[in-house]
């Protein structure tokens, strides 16, 4: 289990672009990704704002090279999975054993919402076709068999923290060398189901969301896909290339309080983070930025801020909430985050947490609002914290 | 360190079986919520949030109390140490159907908060968590069918490796139409009561 797991690929297709370089001009540029919805069909087109991913499904399915009629959610996998696969550049890549490890929390429900609009006019209506891809574990299906991968493939839903456990898992395949490279990470894609239900538990923000603000009034959803490739140390003398960095802690724990709202003094998320911080052998003072989970909800940003004071106290390092840029992209975060942050070392940025403007009355700390280059980063924490209280963390290390 | 499956439990057409033997069946009500309603009823469970959850947290709570007897694995272990694994085909399939059904009827429409809640499959592990206040690592895993290697190589690396001292893991399944099919086991380095290897799991899940 000494082992270690390294990162050599990344892919990401959020609001904010369709992969790694549109993302880092967007960061560049401060453009958030949130705006007016203009491809769902929803009620709450002009009243609530989302991050959706500004391609339709024609043209998504035109850089996938799959059929249009097929998720929305398996086409920004296969279009964030592939990038990362081609960014690893792994010269034998066939003679290792490779496996696909994707999370989702929706899998093909936008296909079912069109089944059911003929179905419950009259129930001998609706294409089948629509229903056929309904669960999780088909969308992880389609895009194995488009990536070529024949060795393993298991799909995670664990809510808004899946990625990050799709991550976990990956690395524990790796380290007990069942598998030598591993395509890890998540997908989801906006549809009235989630919106809906977000809106329902009353978590949305009507503007656009102000995480670890005072003033903060809900998340907004999102939409993307986020991968990393990972590997084992037999696979990194292969390479043409130094990979990226390390992942070198992990820890996900149960905050055993509610199904949808966090403990007032984040007990799951302090053990997550305490844990993965455990693993890797660091200390609070050696994280150099902190990726947070951040959603904007009043709950969550004040459960994840306690436990981050109750770790970091007096010394905190940057921290900010990407979900200011690509909303809430729920299973597919912790896979979008984690190739953020590994962005952050090997770029040496941190991002802004747009918006922000009054600092939280509990927390003696603030997200930081610049965007910063030429920062030395070397350890990134990213948090993912999902309904059913899953808490996980991430660290990743420069090498 | 070798680990052992302490205690195993099957719920499935009607019948509830602890270790192999049957405990519990009820021939009037083996329709999903009546038996599990039922179940309830028979182990003298008293916790009113039952009522409230959905199919596949009442059975996931169910058989997870029946492997817990006398609630002794919190006096074993730390609660920290619990992990919890668990899979299923359907996801919460049976849940997002139905509440599709009330956000797509125009006339009817009523987007519950309460049935949005259980819309994740993992939501059955948080419900465990609540009433126990197991806070270990936990993993949800959609497969097409009754995994015996995926979950002997999870569990048995949380073992081996000390990130849990127990775990509780199995198949927690509804379709669409309702049909259940449950099977949780206690896996712990302590003697046990079967060999904890992916063959004795699979038998186990076969024969319950």
């Amino acid at each position: 289990m000494s082992s270690s797991v390294y990162v050599t690929g990344r892919g990401v297709i959020s609001a904010i672009g369709n992969n790694v370089a549109e993302h880092l001009k967007s960061f560049e540029c401060e453009g958030a990704g949130i705006g007016d919805i203009s491809l769902l069909d929803t009620i709450y087109r002009k009243k609530l704002p989302v991050a959706e991913v500004k391609s339709t499904n024609k043209e998504l399915s035109a850089i996938a090279g799959l059929p249009a009629d097929i998720s929305r959610t398996a086409l920004l996998s296969l279009i964030a999975a592939r990038e990362a696969l081609n960014d690893a550049a792994i010269p034998d890549l066939h003679s290792f054993r490779i496996g696909f490890v994707s999370a989702n929390t929706v899998g093909g429900m936008d296909k079912s919402e069109d089944f059911f609009i003929d179905f419950l006019e009259d129930n001998r209506k609706g294409k089948l076709k629509n229903v056929y891809d309904h669960e999780c574990g088909s969308m992880t299906e389609i895009v194995t068999d488009q990536l070529g991968i024949k060795d393993f493939m298991t799909t995670i839903s664990t809510a808004c923290s899946s990625s990050a456990n799709a991550i976990c898992y990956a690395a524990r395949l790796i380290k007990n060398n069942v598998l030598d490279v591993v395509i890890a990470g998540g997908t989801d894609a906006l549809t009235k189901f989630t919106l809906n239900g977000f809106n329902t538990l009353m978590i949305l923000d009507k503007e656009y969301c102000k995480p670890f603000d005072e003033h903060r009034n809900g998340l907004n959803l999102g939409e993307g896909a986020g991968y990393l490739v990972l590997v084992s140390e037999k696979v990194v003398k292969t390479l043409n290339k130094k990979p990226y960095c390390k992942l070198s802690g992990y820890n996900n724990s149960n905050d055993a309080y509610h199904q949808t709202a966090s403990s007032p003094d984040g007990t799951g998320s302090y053990l997550a983070m305490k844990g993965a911080l455990e693993k890797s052998g660091l200390k609070p003072s050696d994280i150099d930025y902190i990726n947070l989970h951040g959603t904007g909800t009043p709950n969550n940003d004040s459960a994840e801020g306690t436990a981050i004071k109750r770790i970091f106290d007096p010394h905190y390092p940057p921290m900010s909430s990407t979900k200011s840029f690509t909303g809430h992209t729920l299973g597919a975060s912790g896979g979008v985050e984690a190739v953020f942050s590994v962005l952050a070392i090997k770029h040496g940025i941190i991002y802004p947490n747009l918006r922000f403007e009054t600092r939280m009355n509990e927390l003696p700390f603030e997200p930081e609002k610049r965007f910063l280059k030429g920062q030395k980063i070397n350890h990134v924490l990213s948090n993912s914290f999902g309904f059913g209280g899953n808490c996980t963390s991430l660290i990743f290390s420069g090498i | 360190m070798k680990s052992e499956i302490q205690s195993y439990c099957t719920i499935r057409n009607g019948e509830v079986r602890m270790n192999g033997n049957l405990v519990f069946a009820d021939n009037e009500n083996i329709i999903a919520n009546d038996f599990f309603n039922a179940i309830y009823r028979n182990i003298k469970l008293q916790y009113a949030k039952f009522f409230k959850m959905d199919l596949l947290c009442k059975l996931a709570l169910l058989s997870t109390e029946m492997i817990l007897p006398d609630n002794n694995v919190p006096s074993l272990f730390n609660k920290e140490e619990v992990g919890l694994v668990f899979s299923n085909k359907s996801s919460s399939g049976q849940t997002d159907a139905e509440y599709n059904l009330i956000i797509a009827d125009k006339n009817n429409y009523f987007p519950s908060p309460s049935v949005f809640v259980y819309t994740l499959p993992n939501i059955l592990i948080g419900e465990i968590c609540i009433k126990h206040n197991f806070t270990g690592e936990s993993a949800f895993f959609v497969c097409e069918k009754f995994n015996a290697e995926l979950l002997t190589n999870y569990v048995s690396d949380l073992l081996r490796n000390d990130l849990a001292k127990a775990v509780i893991a199995g198949w927690i399944e509804i379709n669409e139409n309702k049909e259940y099919d449950a099977f949780t086991f206690l896996a712990s380095h302590q003697k046990g009561r079967n060999p904890f290897t992916s063959i004795d799991l699979e038998e186990l899940y076969r024969d319950g």
